[in-house]
Formats: C-alpha cells, sequence, structure tokens
C-alpha cells in the first residue's frame, strides 16, 4: 500500500461536543454510533462543555470535522464563540457542524458565522455520515492544492 | 500553520520541542497514519525524549481507569505538566471507534499543562494502539514530565502497556466477580501497583485481602496494594506518592534489569508482527483470499494449507522488484 493510499484510507476524526448547560445528550449519542458505524473515529466529549474545553479538545485531538449538538437555545451564543477560538488556534479549516433544535430563522445566521451545515430533528442519519465525509474530503482536496505559504502564527 | 499544510519535518519537530499543543497533536496524526514525513521528525525529536515517567493503567472495563486518571491529575495539575494517551477499542466490523475516555477525565478545563489525545486501538490486541509508543514520546519531548497511559481495559491481555511504561497501575474493583481470573492471568505479573478501586463498596477488603495474598508468595518486590475512590478523590494522594515512589526505585535499574527488558523484547516483536500483517494484508487480492477460503470450505485445502499458500504469494510479491 503506498502512502497516499495508508492517508486517504484514515479513519475520519469526528469530535462531538456538547456546549453549554444542556443535559440532553441521546441525540447525540446516536449520531455518535452512527458516524462510529460508518468507521469513524468520534471523540465525545461529554455534556456542559465550555467553548474552550471544545476549541481545547479540537486541537489535541487534531480532529477533521467538528459537530455541536446544542438544544437549549444557546446556539447564536455558543456557536460564534467556538468558531472564534478554533480560527485564533488557526483551527479556521475544520468544518463545524450544528445539530439541535435551531429557529429556522437562526440557520443562516449560523452559516454566516461560518457553520458549514445545520442538522434539526428527523435528520436521517446517512444524510449526516455523507455530509461529514463530503466535508472532510473536499478539505483533503484543498490541502493538495493549498500552495499558498503558511501565514505566521 | 494550519494543519493541512505540509510542515517540513525540522520546523515540526522544533514546534513540538518548543511545547506547541497544535504541532504535537499534527505530529502524533502523521504518526497514526505512517505519513512519510514523521519518521525524521520523531528522530529530531529524540534528544528532548527520556524525561518523563509514564505510568500505564490497565484493569477490567468499568474498573474507573479514566476517572481515577482524572483525580491524580488533579492531584499533580499544579506542579507538572501532563500527557494523557486514553485508548479505546475499535469496531471490528467498521473499523470505527467511540473514544468517551475524555469526557470522564477531564470534567475540569484542559488548559496548557494537560494534553489529552484519544486514540484508537484500530485492531491491535494487547490493550494499546499502533503508534501509542510514538505518541508516547511525542508528548515526552513537548515536554509532559509526567505521561498516563489508559489501556483499551480488555482485563486478561492487557500486558502490553508495560513494555512502554515504567510504572504499571493495575485498577480492580469490588463485585466484579472475576478478581481471581483477573490474577491468573498476565495482568499481576507486569503491575508495580495494584489499585483497588471504589473501596467504599462493600467488598473491597476482601479483594484487597485476596490481592495481598496472591502476591505474597511472589519472588522481588511485591506490588503494594492501595485503596482509592476516584469519584471522591480519597487515597488518591497516597496513590500518587506511591507511583512517586516507585519510578525512585526502579528508574534507575530499568536498563539492566532483565525481567522488564523481556517484556519490552515481548512488546516490540508484537509491534512488528502487526507490521508484517499489514504488509501481508496490503498485498492480498480479494479473489485471492476468495478462491482460498472456498478451497478450504469445500476441503480442498486444509486452513493451515491455505494460510501456508498465502505467505507463499506474499513472499514472492516481496521478492519481485517494484512490487
Amino acid at each position: 500500500m503506498s502512502r497516499d493510499d495508508a492517508l486517504s484510507s484514515a479513519p475520519i476524526r469526528v469530535l462531538l461536543a456538547k456546549p453549554g448547560l444542556d443535559g440532553h445528550d441521546r441525540g447525540v449519542k446516536v449520531i455518535a454510533r452512527a458516524l462510529r458505524d460508518a468507521g469513524m473515529e468520534v471523540i465525545y466529549t461529554g455534556l456542559r462543555q465550555t467553548p474552550e474545553m471544545i476549541a481545547a479538545a479540537a486541537l489535541q485531538e487534531d480532529v477533521d470535522i467538528l459537530g455541536l449538538s446544542i438544544l437549549s437555545g444557546a446556539h447564536l451564543t455558543l456557536v460564534p464563540r467556538i468558531i472564534r477560538l478554533l480560527r485564533e488556534q488557526g483551527q479556521e479549516a475544520v468544518p463545524v457542524l450544528v445539530g439541535g433544535i435551531i429557529p429556522a430563522d437562526d440557520v443562516p445566521v449560523l452559516l454566516a458565522e461560518g457553520v458549514a451545515q445545520v442538522f434539526g430533528p428527523g435528520t436521517p442519519l446517512p444524510r449526516i455520515v455523507e455530509a461529514v465525509r463530503l466535508l472532510v474530503s473536499r478539505r483533503k482536496q484543498s490541502v493538495t492544492e493549498a500552495t499558498t505559504p503558511c501565514p505566521p502564527k | 500553520m494550519p494543519p493541512e499544510m505540509k510542515v517540513p519535518p525540522e520546523r515540526l519537530a522544533e514546534e513540538v520541542m518548543r511545547g506547541d499543543h497544535r504541532s504535537a497533536a499534527r505530529l502524533i496524526t502523521l504518526l497514526e497514519r505512517g505519513s512519510a514525513e514523521a519518521e525524521p521528525a520523531l528522530n529530531l525529536i529524540r534528544p528532548a525524549i527520556g524525561h518523563a515517567h509514564i505510568i500505564g493503567l490497565t484493569g477490567p472495563p468499568g474498573s474507573g481507569k479514566s476517572t481515577l486518571i482524572g483525580s491524580l491529575i488533579r492531584f499533580w495539575r499544579p506542579n507538572h505538566k501532563l500527557g494523557v494517551l486514553a485508548i479505546d477499542p475499535s469496531s471490528p466490523r467498521s473499523g470505527g471507534a467511540l473514544l468517551g475516555d475524555r469526557a470522564r477525565l477531564l470534567e475540569i478545563a484542559s488548559d496548557s499543562n494537560v494534553f489529552v489525545r484519544s486514540m484508537s486501538a484500530r485492531g491491535e490486541s494487547g490493550g494499546m494502539a499502533p503508534a501509542a509508543a510514538d505518541a508516547v514520546d511525542v508528548l515526552d519531548a513537548m515536554g509532559c514530565d509526567i505521561v498516563l497511559i489508559e489501556t483499551v481495559g480488555g482485563g486478561q491481555a492487557d500486558v502490553s502497556v508495560a513494555g512502554l511504561a515504567q510504572t504499571v497501575l493495575a485498577v480492580l474493583v469490588p463485585g466484579l466477580g472475576d478478581d481471581l481470573q483477573f490474577l491468573k492471568a498476565g495482568v499481576i505479573e507486569v503491575a508495580d501497583v495494584l489499585v483497588v478501586n471504589k473501596s467504599d463498596l462493600p467488598g473491597a477488603e476482601e479483594v484487597a485481602w485476596r490481592l495481598r495474598t496472591a502476591v505474597a508468595p511472589m519472588r522481588g518486590p511485591r506490588p503494594p496494594v492501595l485503596m482509592t475512590v476516584a469519584t471522591t478523590g480519597e487515597g488518591v494522594e497516597a496513590l500518587a506518592k506511591e507511583i512517586a515512589a516507585h519510578r525512585k526505585r526502579h528508574a534507575p535499574t530499568t536498563v539492566d534489569d532483565s525481567a522488564r527488558r523481556a517484556i519490552v523484547r515481548r512488546y516490540l516483536l508484537t509491534l512488528a508482527s502487526q507490521r508484517l500483517l499489514a504488509d501481508l494484508l496490503a498485498e492480498l487480492t480479494e479473489p485471492m483470499l476468495d478462491e482460498l477460503s472456498a478451497a478450504v470450505l469445500k476441503r480442498e485445502l486444509s486452513a493451515s494449507q491455505a494460510a501456508r499458500k498465502l505467505l507463499g504469494h506474499w513472499r514472492q510479491a516481496q521478492n519481485e522488484p517494484g512490487g
């Protein structure tokens, strides 16, 4: 097996997190299992995480993609903060997905903040699995095409 | 430095030795993937390796290894830079993994003094992950003076960690009913400290007594038996002291210790055989495997014969230039 094969067949690493004061983790656990069954390595942070804890986990675990589950209604506060922290630590390329109870009016706001996709209740699991695969492969593609030098950090 | 940029190994190594979390995380990923720039970077950080006290935790699932690591982190974090490698099993069916230890061992926010990396065993038996040894070196080079390894927790065969850790903790609990099972197997031979966790539960004293009886006839230093309640932190200070004392007693003699060397040798051979298996699997084609499996089912070949045939094909492929 060549090195490139090895790279492309490396399992996708996903961080699933529940930011803020929200004790409902049934949904995120279902997603975690679906992604695992699709061959991915899923790191679940547990409940009541601060944006700082989530950003640190994304950094240390070097994940390909981040999924946030929010049912508390605090998404407009929490999500932009997490995205800002990712940017500050140079991880702006990590796609962010949001799942949970998100009013329709808030979806464009989140997308404008840099969220890649928002999933509401009842989204079929295969659709989420496909979205994760697509976003990660797109990101990897842009890697090989990237020629710009590293910005100083 | 976006992670997707190809960073030269020299720069990556330099950043790791400066203690940069991002670069350390990146290098561990590259090592896990077996990518080409990882090996030179690992060689370059070698001078910074060898200062960390490497501690392994093994024990049956549910014995509280993650929570105990969490308590130890709380005890050590004011004065130490800590690295944790948390290994969880991978699903044999999908190859995926659910890595949930992080949730239990980091109730408090991680900061620049605590670096936690979750790893999938990626099919490896023995409770470790293929790149665990490399990752420990990265954590050591980035300046962690204590590195904790949490094994899969498969129980009896979970002994590979002894090939890597200087101090091995076996974490047991009352009420599992498999105390003696656990003792019969290899783990007791490699444990340096025996911990009875959840010792507020009934039966804890009995487990401790059984352990003391079991280690009494052992030659050489007998592992001490300690009681903890990881959720409240009870007994954790005494455990931390015991771990430090173990290092003081044994670290200087590790290289000359023939028993230790035998354990390392076994671990090394385990890793080599896994590599070999990966090479073998990369050469084999689906039709070839199907054909041989069918032949075994039709009783045209025994399974052993078929395996020898596979190896024959492999050796042939190895000898072909450019193969």
